[in-house]
Parts: structure tokens; sequence; C-alpha cells
């Protein structure tokens, strides 16, 4: 906690600027001028994108954040956001793809960032639509209590019609196995007379993160998968996508409802933009998808631990190990553990701050590959063959090698969402999300470790699948760029990377030392 | 899933019990599985074991050996499916003479399915009293770690044929456009193709149809019951027949295998070998014809 406190109080005051090309680091106490040349870069606060923006997205960029900074590689080279299909308003209510993907936020939305957006447009900015960055769309704009999910849990309104009209794909139930009741409705968008279960259009309305817009190259690739055309967890053919004809490893978005890049934009375009793909050219569409393929990000330079991406420093660290990096390998494997190694950092002796904190990343790597933990009744993992419990290391499902996302298809059920499991050591904020009563029918296979009446927070996947199996269950994220986009989990109910510890700490008994606790504190801070 | 006790049923009815049977899968059997076979339903125990976690039960006053802990995948075929706590596990094998594991009776060709419902407090964690044991996988990364250490992973045994001859070997058949047939096994009450054989299995067939252009796909599905060591059965619920055969109908499909050249059809009877292997009657029948 001491090293914590100290990394904030150092961000206070470093500024550095980096010259893209040289390498150059000017160290803290100098102001950073901004070079107007397109491929230099500057770690100030970089300031909100707002749709329509007149400015450079250069080819290197650090943007200063708590931690200390986030640095971006445009590897395509320096753009013009005016006139950029990412950065221009292209639906009707004004918003941007970049309003909900902002660059000083590793490509999601901080809850800081949120709330200063708020303060600065007096809850004006399009960020704030009724249609989704309200508690509920027919509530009072402009009074902060209509928009208390996202000022104050970073959660987006995503409403899903129930029942669905039509199967989601061939290996859903033609009608959901269960039936959902609202037990708790603390934003009464569950239950309104309009947008509610019981509404003429009835709908449920769960609350979820904006998921990062950058390094897609290790969460998108085709071949991306364990098991050629299955998916290995459900045992079910893998989607395909139509243009392509490769099979697609549901990594996007939280409930893996689009299966490309193009589909994830419609579902955007449709439900957060008021807007259409068909009202985009297909080069249009493509230059949205080129440039978001080709943004990487990490963190690029820590308060305590100084630069990231110096010369012999740990490789995996900083935005062009990641442009650089070979993608779709997995992870658990010693000839490519997810994030390389930290040896470069490794000492029992530091000799400074800087020395000590950077060995506690490096055991916190440590523990991160070679902490034996027992996974229970994780549906997705526990229940498909692995026995429950399983015991084995982070690594086993953080299993993306470069960034730590899952190297098999398909969701999972960590317990974020459901009872009681969501309640671990109740560690997690969780008392202003709504709270749902599925109930299984007899003649349908139950959840595999909630049985047959399962309350959960979000029903994840089973929203579009409707099969009790799913009840809780969603895409794993990447653990890149934490330092830049709290809070965390699909529920943003971890608020700071200590509760992220301390939620799998309870969730699994890990009985972690305090002193493993903040080496992967800090191992995450660094990511 | 259907359980008649016998000893109970007996117990309950006096007199006529055994005279009065009827003739449904509820029908009280005097069958009981053959004194070589271990057939129970039981709830699982793992033990804390070293290199890595053992998996046993006890039935009538006895502790058996039921699989290391392994998990999917890591270039091997053929796994055992785990049990889970929370869960019973129906146990199918053949005991063996081999040396206890884990001080565990060891059943040869044994069969694991975890029963779908959820019991609450069903099975254990206990510690691992000693006993060593290797998987193939450690608890840390796969392969070879870094510095003196080694990766303490036994290695699979090789199939008894290689990838190499089966690739072959599936080029010959395409190119001669051979009638071929496949077995997928399952799990008790299950309709769910595990990683990586059974989904290879069924991955396999349907490349096999397309490539030769079959002119019809005989897919048939089969129920299952369980003969038990303590007497009785258990049965497979109905309608998983018609499940399994259409699941892997649907399958083809989408692997564009046009649904007319699909011929699908299930038996609802349940089958089982009299307590010895009654698992391999769970399956489904893929008979591609050229």
């Amino acid at each position: 906690m001491k090293l914590l406190r100290t990394a904030l109080e150092k961000g206070r005051r470093h500024a550095y600027w980096i010259a893209g090309g040289t390498g150059l680091v000017i160290a803290a106490g100098m102001v950073a001028v901004a070079d107007d040349t397109p491929t230099q870069g500057y770690a100030e606060d970089s300031g909100w994108w707002s749709p329509g923006d007149d400015r450079v997205f250069p080819e290197r960029l650090s943007i200063r954040n708590n931690f200390g900074s986030i640095g971006i590689v445009n590897a395509d080279g320096p753009i013009e956001t005016k006139g950029h299909p990412f950065f221009e308003p292209i639906g009707g209510n004004g918003r941007a793809c970049v309003t909900c993907h902002q660059p000083a936020d590793g490509f999601s939305l901080s809850l800081e960032t949120i709330q200063q957006r708020w303060a600065d447009t007096n809850g004006q900015d399009p960020l704030f639509d009724p249609v989704d960055g309200a508690n509920c769309p027919n509530l009072p704009q402009g009074d902060p209590e209509s928009h208390s999910m996202l000022l104050e849990h970073g959660l987006i309104r995503i409403g899903f019609p129930w029942p669905y009209k039509e199967r989601f794909d061939p290996w859903s139930a033609e009608e959901p196995e269960f039936t959902i009741e609202v037990v708790r409705d603390p934003t009464g968008c569950n239950t309104d007379p309009e947008y509610g279960l019981n509404s003429d259009n009835p709908q449920i309305s769960v609350y979820r993160r904006p998921r990062p817009t950058t390094n897609l190259r290790y969460i998108v690739d085709p071949s991306y998968n364990l098991s050629g055309r299955f998916n290995n967890k459900t045992g079910v053919p893998l989607p395909v996508d139509p243009k392509t004809g490769a099979h697609t490893a549901l990594p996007i978005m939280s409930d893996g409802r689009a299966d490309t890049l193009e589909q994830q934009l419609a579902d955007a375009l449709r439900i957060h933009m008021a807007g259409s793909i068909d009202d985009l050219s297909p080069e249009t569409v493509q230059q949205i998808i080129n440039f978001e393929s080709q943004i990487y990000s990490a963190q690029d330079f820590h308060n305590v631990a100084g630069s990231l991406t110096e010369p012999g420093g740990p490789p995996a660290l900083g935005p062009e190990a990641l442009r650089d990096g070979r993608s779709i390998i997995n992870g658990n494997n010693w000839r490519s553990v997810t994030f390389l190694d930290f040896e470069a950092w490794r000492t029992d002796e530091p000799k400074d701050e800087q020395e000590a904190f950077r060995a506690s990343v490096a055991r916190g790597n440590d523990l991160f590959l070679e902490r034996p933990i027992w996974i229970s009744e994780v549906t997705g993992f526990n229940s498909i063959g692995m026995g429950n419990p399983y015991k084995r290391t982070c690594v086993i499902c953080h299993s993306v090698h470069m960034t730590g996302n899952d190297f098999a298809p398909g969701v999972m059920d960590l317990g974020v969402n459901n009872k009681p499991w969501a309640d671990a050591g109740y560690v997690l904020d969780n008392t202003h999300l709504p709270l749902f009563k599925l109930t299984c029918r007899e003649d349908v296979p139950p959840h595999p470790f909630a049985g047959r009446v399962v309350y959960t927070h979000d029903p994840g996947r089973a929203l579009l699948t409707g099969l009790c199996h799913d009840i809780g269950s969603l895409v794993m994220q990447p653990m890149r760029n934490m330092a830049s986009r709290a809070p965390y989990f699909s529920n943003g109910t971890a608020k700071s990377l200590e509760d992220v510890i301390d939620y799998y700490d309870a969730r699994f008994d890990m009985k972690l030392t305090e002193q493993e606790r903040q080496d992967l504190i800090n191992f995450l801070s660094v990511l | 899933m259907h359980r008649v006790n016998w000893k109970a049923l007996i117990a309950a009815v006096a007199g006529s019990a055994i005279s009065q049977a009827a003739a449904t899968e509820e029908s009280v059997t005097t069958e009981r599985a053959p004194a070589t076979q271990r057939n129970f339903v039981t709830c699982p125990i793992v033990m804390d074991t070293l290199d890595v976690p053992c998996w046993v039960a006890e039935y009538e006053g006895e502790r058996y050996y039921l699989t290391v802990q392994t998990g999917r995948g890591g270039g091997s075929e053929v796994y055992p499916f785990s049990p889970m706590l929370g869960h019973e596990v129906l146990v199918e094998g053949t005991i063996s003479d081999e040396p206890r594991i884990c001080g565990g009776i060891v059943l040869r060709d044994a069969k694991l399915s975890p029963m779908q419902d959820v019991t609450p407090g069903c099975g254990k964690v206990v510690p691992g009293e000693g006993y060593r044991t290797k998987g193939s996988r450690p608890i840390i990364p796969d392969g070879d770690p870094p510095g003196d250490r080694v990766n303490t992973a036994i290695p699979q045994p090789p199939p008894a044929v290689s990838r190499e001859e089966l690739a072959a070997q599936y080029r010959a058949d395409v190119e001669a456009r051979a009638q071929r047939e496949w077995l997928v096994p399952y799990f008790f009450d299950s309709n769910y193709l595990p990683f990586p054989a059974e989904q290879r299995t069924v991955d396999e067939a349907a490349r096999y149809a397309a490539e030769i252009g079959a002119s019809r796909v005989e897919i048939v599905g089969y129920r299952g019951a369980t003969i038990l060591s303590e007497g009785g059965r258990v049965v497979e619920k109905a309608g998983i027949a018609q499940a399994r055969a259409e699941k892997i109908a649907d399958i083809f499909e989408f692997f564009e295998v046009p649904r007319e050249k699909l011929a699908v059809s299930w038996n609802e009877e349940p089958e089982h070998s009299n307590g010895i292997r009654d698992y391999e009657k769970r399956r489904v029948t893929i008979r591609v014809v050229p």
C-alpha cells in the first residue's frame, strides 16, 4: 500500500516527453511542448477526444494516468482525426467510436474520465445519451442520479428483448430454458412500464463496461482457437465469418454476440449510436476496422518502476512489444508464457524504491505463472472435464500470449455475476446492480454449479442463447492497460486493482500473503 | 436419470414385488454387475496430492482410484472426464490387480460421468496422505520451466495408430470414396461433445462426408443404461437418443452436408451390456456412404 500511495503522489509531479523515432526521454520537471510534427507525441493529459475534433492522432503517444502513462502505437502512422470515421459521429446521436473508446483509457472508458466529462459538459456530452448512458432512457436528463450507473460505476446500459424472438444461432434454445424475475431493480429500468420486463416490448437491462478496442490482433485473429472448427468449451461448431469463411472464436464483446469487428460495428451503431451500418460505405467500415486493428497500447511508464520500455527491460512491456509480438500463441507454456519474463528486474537486494518495486513486479509474474490455485465452479472451465476443482495457476485461463485473455474460445463464468460467487469475501460492490432470479425448466440441463434457480446480476451469454448452462458467463477480458481503465470486470464491481486481487483471493481461497497480494497488484499495474 | 434400488424396493413391498415388475425403464431388475466390475454412483473425493491432485471414491467401505488431474488437450486425444464436487459421479470400471494408486483400487477401462444435477455438499477435498501422483499436465505452465527445473508431467503413451497414419488412411479413403463409420461415445445423460476426442471425431466425419460428396449419412442415436454393482440400474433420461442424433445432424448441416442427405434415427430403448462396459451403449453411430 505504501508503494501505491507513493506512486500516486509522484504521478502528480511527473511529466515527460517522448520524441517518437529517437526514443529520447526528458525527465520530470520540464514542461512538455508538443511539436506539431505528426510523428511526435506528448505525455500530458491528452484530454477528451471529441467526435469531429480536428486533431492529429500521432504515430506514437504517451498519455499520463495515475500510475504513470499509457503508451499508444498507431502502427500505420499518424492520421488526421477530422473526417476519420472512428473519430466522427457516424450515427444519429453525436457519438463517435472514440466516445466510448478513449485513447487515454486504453480505448475503453475510465470512471475518472466519465466523471470529468460530465463536469466539463454539465452532462451534455453525447456520452450521456439516454439510450444507454442513462440508467433508463426515460429518466430526467441532466440529473446525475439518472446516470448513476455510468457516473458512479462506469457502466453502459444494454437492453435485450426478452424473450428473444428468434434463435441466436443453431445451438441456442428454440425458446429460453428459463424464466426471469426481477428481484431487485435499483435503476427502475427492469420494472419500468415502458422499458421493463413486463412492458409492451419487454426487455431486460444489464449494465456493462465498454471493452477496449486495442491490441485486437491478439483477440480477433481467425486462427484463435484450440480445436479447429469447434468451440472446445461448448462442443458445438464455432461461428463462421460470412465474408472469409473462417471460424471465429467469440472474443468480441462481453457476451461474444459479434463474430467479427464488422458485426460489432453494426451492433454499436444500432444500439449505441442511433445509426445503421447500412448508412456507411464498405470503405468507411473498413477504415474503422483498419484503424482499430493497428492500435497497440500498454503502460509505458510507471511512477515508481520508471520507464517500462527501456532497452534490456522486461520484453513484454510497452506498446511496441505488442506491435511486434506474435499473436495467437498459447501463453500457458514456458516457450511463450503470457508476459514473458521479468528477469531484468529480479533482485533480492534492491538498492532503492524503484528496484524494490521492480522486484515486486517480477515476483508478481512468478505468482501469475506458478502460484497454485484451486479453481472451482467456473462454468466453461471446471464443467468441461477439467474437474471441479482444478488445481493450477492464473495462466491456465489468462493464456493468450502478450494480452492475458483466454486462449480457448468462448465464455466462462468467473462468478462476478452469479450469487453466491459474486459476493465472495464481500469484496465487490454489487448492491447498485439489478438482481434477477432465473428458474430453469426441469427438462433441461441445469447450470452446472448454481443448479436450477440462479440469482444473477447479469445473465450474460444466456440472454442470447437461452441456455441455463450459460447464465452469468461472459468473455474474458485482456489484462493490458489496467492502470488506465478502472473499474474492472464486466460489471465494474472491482473499483481498483486491489479489488481485483482481493476478489480472486476470496473467490478461490488463495490465502495470499500481504506480500503476494501487493506483488500481484504491482504486476497488474505495469501491463 | 432413473435409478431403482432393488433392495429398497423388496424391503418396501412385501411378498410379490418381483412378480409385479412392470416392463418400463424403471422396472425392478434382479441384475447386478458382475463381481469383476464396479459400477456405482457416489460423491467424489479429490486428494491434495503432489504433483497433481488425485480423484478417488469410496464404495462399500473401499476406496477406488478414479483419475489424476489431467485437463483437456496438451497433445493427447483421450482424457478422463474428471469428476466435479457438487455432483455425484457414476463410476463404471473393471477391477484391476494393478498396485493401488492414492490408496485406491484401480479400475481399468473406467468411465466417469458427473451427474447433471447439482447435489450441494457432495464430495470433498482431503489431504494428500503423502501419496504422489503425476499427470499429463503439470500445475505450472506446460513444457520445461526455465533453469534447472524439469517438467513434471508424464508424457502420454503414443496412440496405437499415429496421427500421421490416421491422416494417410483418411486421404486414402477420400481418394477411394470409401464408406466409413465413426462412433461417438457419451457420458451419462449427456449430449455434450468434450474436447478433444469427441469433437475431432465428429469434425472428421463431417469433413469426410463433405469431401467425398456423400450420397447419404446415417446417424443413429442410442440411449444407455448401466447395471449397478449394488443391483438395479441407472437409465438415461428419455429423449436423449433423439437429442444426440439430432445434434450430430445439426452439426453436419452446419458443416454444409445437405440435410436431405442425412438419415437420422434413434433407438429409445435403453441398452446395456449386463454391467460390463455399459457405457459403450451410450453412443451415436455415423456411417458415411459414398
